[in-house]
This record gives C-alpha cells, structure tokens and sequence, in this order.
C-alpha cells in the first residue's frame, strides 16, 4: 500500500459498522490490510488510537490481535498514539490485547512518559494501575515519568493529585 | 437588505479525545462542529440545511480564505448584487482536499439557475436554462475537457457543459437526489463524472459522499445514473469509499461495495499520516511549553518544530532542571 485506505478512514471516522462491511470485503491477506502502511507509518489500529474510536479498535483487534504490536512512524505503537491522545478506552483495550506495557518508542519513551507528557492522568493512572515503571529513564533528558508528572503538575492543577501518587 | 446564505454543518465527524487542558485542540479539531458559529456570529450551530440570515456583508469583492493546494475553511462569495453566500466545507473538511468553495459560493450569487441546484429545487427546465453564463468556469465547477452535448438553445457549448457542470456539483454538494435525477436523466451521464478542476479535481460523486449521511441518497442517485464509483479526487486520490467510510455512510459503503472489486474498493489514496498532522502530534512548542527542548516527546509523524524559548523548570530528580533552552 502507499496511502490510507478506506479502512484506515472509517477508522478515523470512527465507524465500527463501515469498518466492519470493509474487512469483509478485503481480498488480500489480512494481515497485508491491517499492517501498517508503508508511506504513512499508520495502521488502522493506529489511526484509531489517534481518533478515540474504541469501538473499532476492538473490531480491529478481534480481526488481528497481532496489530497491538505493529509500529508506525519513529516506532510509536497504538498503544503510544492513544496514550498521546488520552484515550483511555483504546488504550485498555489494546493492552488488553497484550501489548507490551513498557514497550519503548525509539527514543525510548513508553506510553506512560507520553501519557505523562501530555498531561492525560485518566491514562497515565490506567498505566500505572497495569504495573507500568514509573521510574524508567528514557530519551535525551533521561527523564522518568514522574519528572513528566512533575513539569505537568506545575501547570495543569488536574495533575498534581497525579504527581502526588508517584 | 444584504443577507447571507449558509449551508449546515454536518455531525461532527471527529470526537474530541483530549481532555487535558494543556492539549485542547485547535476549533478545526471538531471538523465541522460548531463551524457555522462564528459566521452567525456566535449563534448555535445551524441545523437546517439551509439558513438565510440577515447579516452585513462587506462588498469589497474579495474572495476570503481560498486555498489552492489544500482544502479550505468557508467559502464567502459574493456576486453582483448585494447578496452574500457562504458555503460551509464538506464533512471531512480541510483534510478532504476539496476547495474552490468560494469560488463555488460566487457562483452562487451570479446565477439563479445555480441556485436553484444548490437549493435542490431544479430543474424542470434545466434543458432551457442551461445557457447561465461563462463566469461558472472561473468560480471553480467547470472543466473545459469535459464533452457534453449542449442543449439546442444553448448558443455557446462550452457555456452549456460548464453549467451544467455546475448545477450537478451543487446538487450533490447540497445532497439533492431528486435534482440528480433531473439533471442526469435531462443531460445524460456524459456530465456525471466530469470533475470540478478547482474543487481537487472533485466528481459529483466525491462531493455527494463528502456530505456524509447528508449526501448518501444523492451519491447513491449518481451510481444509478451511471457514474464512476472509483473516481476520486485528483489532488489527493480520495475516492467515494474513502469519503463513505470516513462519513458513516453505510448505505453508501455497500453499494460501493457492490459495484467495486474488493482490490478497487480498497485501494489506498495518496494521502498519508502528513494529511493528520494536526491530530497526530500533540507535542507542540505551543502546547507543551512546560516541557524543556531535550525532553520534548518527538512528533509523529516526525516534523519539524519551529523555534521557540521554554520556560525553566526545576525537577528536583529530574536530570534536565531548569532548563531554558530553544528548539532548533
């Protein structure tokens, strides 16, 4: 593939039913569908992630469970594009599915530093609650997640109970 | 008395996902929500598909907010008279590479044969008006290249082709399956899959689809009548299904699914996560201030960041405290 395909669309759009009637129609290999494309770095799962549609990120894991492990762009898995969005539903379901709590991107975050980072508490405590390391240093500030929690609570007042758990 | 004719807005297509205020999204984040307020100048989002409201319209001819390259906000035209017509993009919005809507909402107010197709209240005589004007060429519908055949008391062709052009684009962006009927059954298929040049090389179709559940009947009506269901947008290769799939048209969906193979109907556009930035990347400089440069998550996909100054933090087990740098 070299771009989105519909099922990449109705997964932004959010559309389990369209997302449904597509994978039914889908010729090739369904792996080949559900990986994650070539140009874009997304896979459906992906795209999902990013547009809180839970609904057919379940639809996608049940078609392929293998899909919480594919990574798209600078090796970012769905698990930290939902993270990054703060869509806590997503992201239970797809560690639901058994992706890899701690699993790095490639300059080392884990979900739980996005999460942090992006100031999302309903995920970052969801990670937390699932055993997620706290304490992990990673990228080129060495910073764990409760330096992100930290930074985050100075601005955000909705964080500092957050920061205060850690 | 000026007014103003605004079309409705959609279903927001998009949910809102971020409930951190520090990651509140942009107002084009709800592609579609609440897009008509600020041209009702703060009234709620419009729920007919058509509002006229009384409004002063600035007559200094300019098109506002036209892009070429990308799909734009509302298109504002104005014709010669005092009338001022605003066209609100199609559901999938600024991502869709459809433009050209305020050429299109020019169109509008220059003739009321367009208008009338925009309103969906065509076209008994379609054949007779046929003959509107050449000016819907430069707003953005026609498309010279395409051959239909003109009516009898049409004097100019191109005029004719280029009109009628016009009045199945409006129809389908107005989701007029009725005016579809009238127009394909008066005219023929040759017009159904011409493509609106300025509009990101749109079809009937791709418009009609663009509108989601609004548009699903109208889109299905062109199938019927003949037209292509694997044409796309020559901007960015979106097709029908794409915009189907995006919009929930389920009824749509299927009967693409019908009459496409399963390797026509999933084939990709050339659109990638680029097309998504905005919904990809929250890690702004503009969003994430409290975050130093050294531990600013990366972009996906990756981007460029524009420069800027972070404030200082001090982590007292962080390993960048105090930090004060500038990205570059």
């Amino acid at each position: 593939m070299t771009g989105l395909g519909p099922v990449h669309y109705a997964a932004l759009g959010g559309s389990a039913d369209c997302l449904r009637i597509l994978l039914e129609q889908h010729p090739c290999p369904r792996e080949e569908l559900l990986s994650a494309d070539t140009a874009s770095d997304l896979s459906p799962l992906h795209c999902a992630a990013l547009s809180g549609a839970e609904e057919c990120a379940r639809a996608l894991l049940s078609a392929s469970p293998a899909l919480a492990s594919a990574r798209g762009a600078n090796g970012w898995l769905p698990l930290h594009c939902a993270a990054a969005t703060g869509n806590v539903a997503v992201l239970e379901a797809v560690l639901a599915s058994g992706c890899e709590l701690d699993a790095a991107e490639d300059s080392g975050l884990t979900a739980l530093h996005i999460a942090a980072a992006a100031g999302h508490s309903d995920c970052f405590l969801a990670l937390r609650a699932a055993g997620a390391d706290t304490n992990r240093r990673a990228g080129p500030s060495r910073w764990t997640p409760s330096c992100f929690a930290a930074a985050v609570a100075k601005v955000d007042p909705t964080f500092e109970g957050v920061a205060r758990l850690i | 008395m000026s007014y103003s004719l605004v079309c409705e807005s959609l279903e927001p297509r998009m949910r809102r996902v971020s409930t951190s205020p520090l990651l509140q999204r942009p107002r084009r984040w709800n592609l579609g929500e609440g897009l008509g307020e600020g041209l009702l100048h703060g009234s709620s989002p419009l729920k007919a598909q058509e509002k006229l409201v009384h409004s002063k319209v600035e007559s200094d001819g300019e098109d506002e907010g036209e892009g070429e390259g990308q799909g734009e906000g509302e298109g504002l035209g104005q014709g010669e008279g005092q009338e001022a017509f605003h066209i609100l993009p199609p559901e999938p919005g600024r991502e869709s590479g459809i433009g050209g809507l305020n050429k299109l909402a020019a169109a509008l107010s220059s003739s009321s044969a367009l208008l009338s197709a925009w309103r969906g209240d065509v076209v008994e005589d379609a054949r007779g008006r046929s003959c509107l004007t050449d000016d819907v060429d430069r707003f953005g519908c026609g498309t010279p290249s395409v051959a239909v055949t003109p009516c009898r008391s049409c004097t100019v062709p191109h005029s004719s082709a280029v009109a009628i052009v016009g009045m199945l684009h409006l129809a389908a962006l107005g989701g007029h399956a009725e005016a579809i009927k009238t127009l394909s059954s008066t005219f023929g298929v040759d017009a159904i899959d011409a493509r609106a040049s300025r509009m990101g090389g749109a079809t009937a179709l791709c418009l009609a689809a663009a509108r989601g559940q609004t548009g699903e009947r109208a889109a299905i009506a062109l199938l019927r009548a003949g037209a292509s269901p694997a044409a796309g947008l020559t901007r960015n290769g979106l097709r029908p299904a794409h915009f189907a799939a995006w919009c929930r048209s389920r009824e749509l969906l299927g009967e693409l699914c019908r009459l496409l193979s399963p390797t026509e109907l999933h084939a990709p556009c050339s659109s990638g996560a680029g097309q998504f930035q905005h919904l990809l990347f929250p890690f702004t400089p503009e969003r994430t201030p409290f975050l130093p440069s050294c531990a600013t998550p990366p972009c996906y996909p990756s981007i460029s960041l524009r420069p800027f100054r972070s404030r200082g933090h001090h982590i007292a087990d962080g390993a960048s405290a105090d930090v004060s740098t500038t990205h570059a």
